[in-house]
């Protein structure tokens, strides 16, 4: 919790971001970005699953339930088209903020 | 795309709740699961590894809160559930939501109600095209009306309006025999739909080519409501001939349902071409059979109506200037001197015609006041039931509070409920309009003139209720709940009865809303109280004649060509025929039938006091006042006084030799007497056409009668002889020994015999006449008496909502005086005495606001002044007798507390 927490507003991106190779299900989505990032960011599962529902209300991920090996169902979902080029925007657009701001920082 | 993806899925959320909510139940236990398993990896124990994949999710339920509250559903779901709780409330509380939910249908209903008769009398926009552009053009005449030469000079000659119409109101008898019916239509110029924008919806409408030749274009519109009386709607009915006064008329085109003409109230059946005048719309009054039926070129004879669309960007005002200047520059020629003082004025369409309006705007203005307080009253009611039950509520609340609910929370739901309940109360409330609606439109106003009022609610009249009731609730909610959710939670929580609230604060809001309760009420009921003895002054008026056993029946030869000679006989023939009936004392005839709001005024010539003096002549269906130089002209057949039971007080009555052979005879009123003669009257001449004469001398005179209305003050009336002032709209006045109205159906076959083509026209009673004179005034006295009812009815509820609310508060400290020893008759004292303070203050104040409000309604009393004393005794008395009852029963409840249970409370 705390400043292990995703940055507010990043979440969105790292979930799109971690669906870009394969459909996940949350789970699994949580873990992918805590070990990329090297546990730097820990993942709530309350606003994860927020998130989700956000994503997919908003078009940019879609959702398909699969069995699981003991005879449950398992959320997967996998990036839109939209979601891609949403992706895209929003990571172009970071990128360029991190630089300003690490300009800004070195700047004497 | 993205919001249809949130809309469907929002449902879905609010429909299938059991399977988004499975969805959400299997994605966290997997979830869990597979933390679960992690750990186990890890090496905990199954146990242990379940605890902290738990805890590291942080909460199954906080998580599947989170997501649940996501969404735009959430607060549909909040309010519904707002919504449920809120109707639990109100059904726990049967009592408290029928008078709250009655008193804001009462208040709304009587709204909408009048509303939608304002609307209907004053608001609603004629049916036409660009209708701010249309204006009235008025002479300056006191029937303000035109001739038709002088509209055709108007329409020639303006450079003001991009057209100009004209229309004359005409009665016909439609169909032959059996089938036959008087109806009232308009005749038209051609380009009258044109002008207005009015489309058929069937054949034709007529056009300027059906208004070229005097005589040579007998075709005929149809209004919606006569092609379904005529030819139930039959789309065939076009190319159909009809006959107008026994001529043959084509049917060319129906009327859209919605459009009565271009004036407002008044409805026409039906229009033919200005250019069929001569055949539809002979000249009225003393015309006969030799004259000239052509009135399109008698300047004379105004009986037009004209309406201008003025060319765009003309204003009023300039439109008046340019008119006058033209009239003065156009009409200098060949135009009788009159004629060319003709000043015109202009009035908006919307304005309607100010004879019509003016009555009416002062009526609607009236109820409007009045229906508003009814409402102040019922929100009062409303709000006092609202703030009791707040602050009934208040541990509730607290409790809530306690519990960690949000402020805005907790208001939002409280104005839910009353906004619930204001919704509630505006259904009931419309549902209450259309009824009144129904039956106001059921008792039409028995006029004789073409008018319909078509009542019907609307959407703004939907709008209008729903906004009031939104209004009320929100405001009358929203400041207890307000107050309702800041209490000081520990005494509230304690259960403490706030006895400064009851008790020692003198002066708090609901007390106050029952004074003005009181005090609207009051002027309400005083309002009714004058009405009612202004309508009881009315019924006492004596008017002068005998209106028991006599029969009133038309005899309209105006449209049978009759010569002046065939018309007498006619007359003679008729009275001799009606007399030999058996159960019929006498028979005579009249101009005008007394009370039915008629007149005709013409100017007056004494002999020996005037010089010379112009002759003016104008008749019926409007108000004219005569003053000095003129006097009001009664035209009667032989033996009236007798028939008519009105005495004679000298001289002698007209008889059979006072006929054109003889030298022109008159009978004058009292007041005739007095006001225009000096000295004996018998035997002196006056003229009331011109200084030529013919000089009439006076014969008799007769006691004073009420002729317009029962209300007037005696009037200076001359009667002159049918026999030698022929008139051709007169009516058979019949008195008789038995029922008159059992005669009605014999007379009519005895006129019809002799003339079948006569128009048919109902026989009415004179008491009947008499009755219906007053319908304006008795329909304003039951109008005020109900809704001076509803509002006593709302204030009594009220104060005792009040009362009951302030024993339930001040029983612990009544239990306590009682068990110090007060008896019970020290307890109901001091309960009523708290209850008719509050009636007490709310009379003064009421008897001080009506002082004042009552005086504008003196124009509509008669009879009683605007502060009669016995009114102004006798309501108040009403009210603190029914304020008294009222506290009663909430006083003797208090009587009845037992001190012992209310002591062990403590």
């Amino acid at each position: 919790m705390g400043d292990q927490d995703v940055m507010k507003g990043t979440l969105d991106m790292l979930i799109l971001k971690s669906l870009t190779l394969a459909p996940m299900h949350g789970f699994g989505i949580a873990r992918r970005i805590e070990q990329i990032s090297r546990d730097v960011f820990k993942v709530n599962p309350g606003s994860l699953l927020v998130a989700f529902k956000r994503l997919e209300r908003g078009g940019l991920i879609t959702a398909q339930w699969q069995p699981t090996e003991n005879n449950r169902r398992a959320k997967y979902y996998s990036i839109t088209p939209r979601g891609r080029r949403q992706l895209e925007t929003e990571t172009a657009d970071w990128q360029r903020r991190t630089a300003a701001i690490a300009r800004l920082l070195e700047s004497n | 795309m993205q919001f249809l993806r949130a809309l469907v899925a929002g449902v879905r959320g609010l429909f299938s709740k059991d399977s988004v909510e499975h969805d959400l139940h299997d994605e966290v236990e997997h979830y869990l699961e597979l933390a679960t398993r992690e750990h186990l990896r890890r090496g905990l124990s199954p146990d242990d590894a379940r605890r902290a994949a738990k805890l590291e999710i942080g909460g199954v339920d906080t998580v599947k809160e989170n997501v649940r509250d996501y969404g735009w559903e959430v607060g549909v779901e909040t309010f519904w559930m707002d919504v449920r709780y809120a109707v639990r409330r109100l059904r726990q509380n049967p009592g408290f939501t029928f008078v709250a939910v009655a008193s804001l249908a009462l208040g709304i209903g009587a709204n909408s109600a009048i509303f939608s008769m304002v609307d209907a009398t004053l608001l609603r926009q004629l049916p036409v095209r660009e209708p701010d552009q249309l204006v009235y053009v008025r002479s300056g005449s006191s029937s303000r009306v035109f001739s038709y030469p002088d509209f055709d000079e108007i329409r020639r000659y303006n450079t003001v309006f991009s057209g100009v119409t004209a229309w004359g109101g005409i009665t016909v008898s439609m169909g032959t025999d059996a089938d036959a019916s008087l109806e009232g239509g308009a005749i038209v110029t051609g380009n009258y739909f044109d002008l207005l924008g009015v489309r058929p919806v069937l054949g034709r409408l007529i056009g300027p080519s059906d208004d070229q030749t005097p005589g040579a274009h007998p075709v005929i519109v149809l209004s919606d409501a006569l092609w379904l009386k005529r030819f139930n709607r039959d789309r065939n009915a076009i190319g159909k001939q009809l006959q107008l006064d026994g001529h043959t008329f084509t049917v060319i085109g129906v009327l859209p349902p919605d459009f009565g003409g271009a004036e407002p109230v008044v409805t026409r059946g039906f229009y033919v071409p200005m250019m069929m005048q001569a055949v539809v719309r002979p000249p009225r009054g003393g015309y006969s059979g030799e004259m000239s039926p052509d009135l399109l070129h008698v300047r004379g004879n105004r009986w037009l109506y004209v309406l201008g669309r003025l060319k765009s960007g003309v204003t009023i005002p300039q439109a008046r200037a340019s008119l006058l200047a033209m009239i003065k520059d156009q009409l200098q020629v060949g135009a009788p001197q009159e004629d060319r003082n003709t000043v015109v004025t202009l009035e908006p369409l919307s304005g309607g015609d100010p004879r019509v309006r003016k009555p009416l705007v002062a009526a609607a203005t009236l109820l409007i006041a009045v229906v508003g307080m009814v409402l102040l009253i019922a929100c009062a009611n409303v709000a006092n039931l609202l703030l009791a039950r707040a602050s009934s509520r208040a541990r509730e609340i607290a409790v809530r509070l306690s519990l960690g609910a949000t402020r805005a929370r907790l208001v939002r739901q409280l104005l839910t409920e009353s906004v619930l309940l204001a919704t509630l109360g505006a259904l009931a409330g419309l549902a209450l309009a259309s009824a009144t609606l129904r039956a106001l439109n059921a008792v039409a106003p028995p006029a004789e003139m073409p008018i319909t009022f078509d009542f019907h609610m609307d959407w703004r009249v939907l709008g209008f209720t729903l906004a009031l009731g939104l209004f009320t609730g929100v405001i009358f909610g929203l400041a207890p709940a307000l107050r309702a959710s800041r209490p000081h939670l520990a005494p509230a929580l304690k259960d403490e009865a706030y006895l400064l609230d009851a008790r020692f604060r003198r002066v708090n809001l609901r007390q106050i809303l029952v004074v003005a309760q009181v005090a609207v009420t009051l002027v309400l009921l005083l309002s009714a109280g004058l009405f009612l003895r202004s309508l009881r002054q009315s019924q006492l008026v004596n008017p002068g004649f005998d209106a028991e056993r006599v029969l009133t029946v038309p005899l309209d030869i105006n449209l049978l060509r009759y010569t002046t000679e065939q018309g007498r006989r006619f007359y003679r023939d008729a009275i001799e025929r009606v007399e030999a009936l058996p159960g019929v004392e006498s028979a005579s005839l009249t101009r005008w039938v007394p009370l039915t709001g008629n007149n005709s005024v013409r100017g007056l010539l004494v002999q020996g006091r005037d010089g010379a003096a112009s002759e003016s002549r104008s008749e019926g269906g409007s108000i004219q006042v005569a003053d000095e130089n003129s006097t009001v002209v009664q035209v009667v057949g032989t033996g009236y006084f007798e028939t008519m039971g009105i005495r004679l007080l000298r001289g002698r009555d007209f008889s059979a030799n006072d006929d054109a052979s003889h030298p022109v005879v008159a009978v004058v009123n009292q007041a005739f007497a007095a006001r225009h003669l000096v000295g004996d009257p018998i035997g002196q001449r006056v003229s009331t056409s011109g200084p030529t004469g013919p000089w009439v001398q006076i014969v008799g005179v007769a006691a004073d009668s009420k002729l317009m209305s029962v209300n007037e003050a005696p009037a200076g009336d001359l009667y002159l002889p049918v026999s030698q002032s022929h008139e051709t709209g007169m009516t058979l006045l019949i008195r008789t020994t038995r029922d008159p109205a059992s005669l009605a159906a014999v007379v009519t076959r005895e006129v019809h015999a002799l003339e079948k083509n006569l128009p048919t026209a109902s026989a009415r009673t004179l008491s009947e006449w008499m009755r219906r004179s007053l319908y304006g005034s008795r329909a304003g006295t039951v109008a005020l008496l109900i809704l001076g009812g509803l509002a006593l009815l709302l204030a009594t509820v009220g104060l005792y909502g009040v009362m009951s609310y302030a024993v339930s508060r001040r029983s612990k400290e009544l239990g306590l005086r009682m068990a110090l020893g007060a008896r019970s008759a020290d307890v109901l004292r001091s309960v009523l005495r708290d209850g008719m303070r509050l009636v007490g203050i709310g009379l003064v104040f009421g008897v001080a606001l009506a002082a004042v409000a009552t005086r504008l309604l003196q124009s509509f009393l008669f009879g009683v002044s605007a502060h009669d004393p016995l009114t102004f005794v006798a309501v108040p008395c009403v009210l603190a007798a029914v304020g008294l009852a009222a506290s009663y029963v909430p006083a003797r409840r208090a009587t009845r507390v037992d001190p012992m249970t209310v002591l062990r409370q403590q």
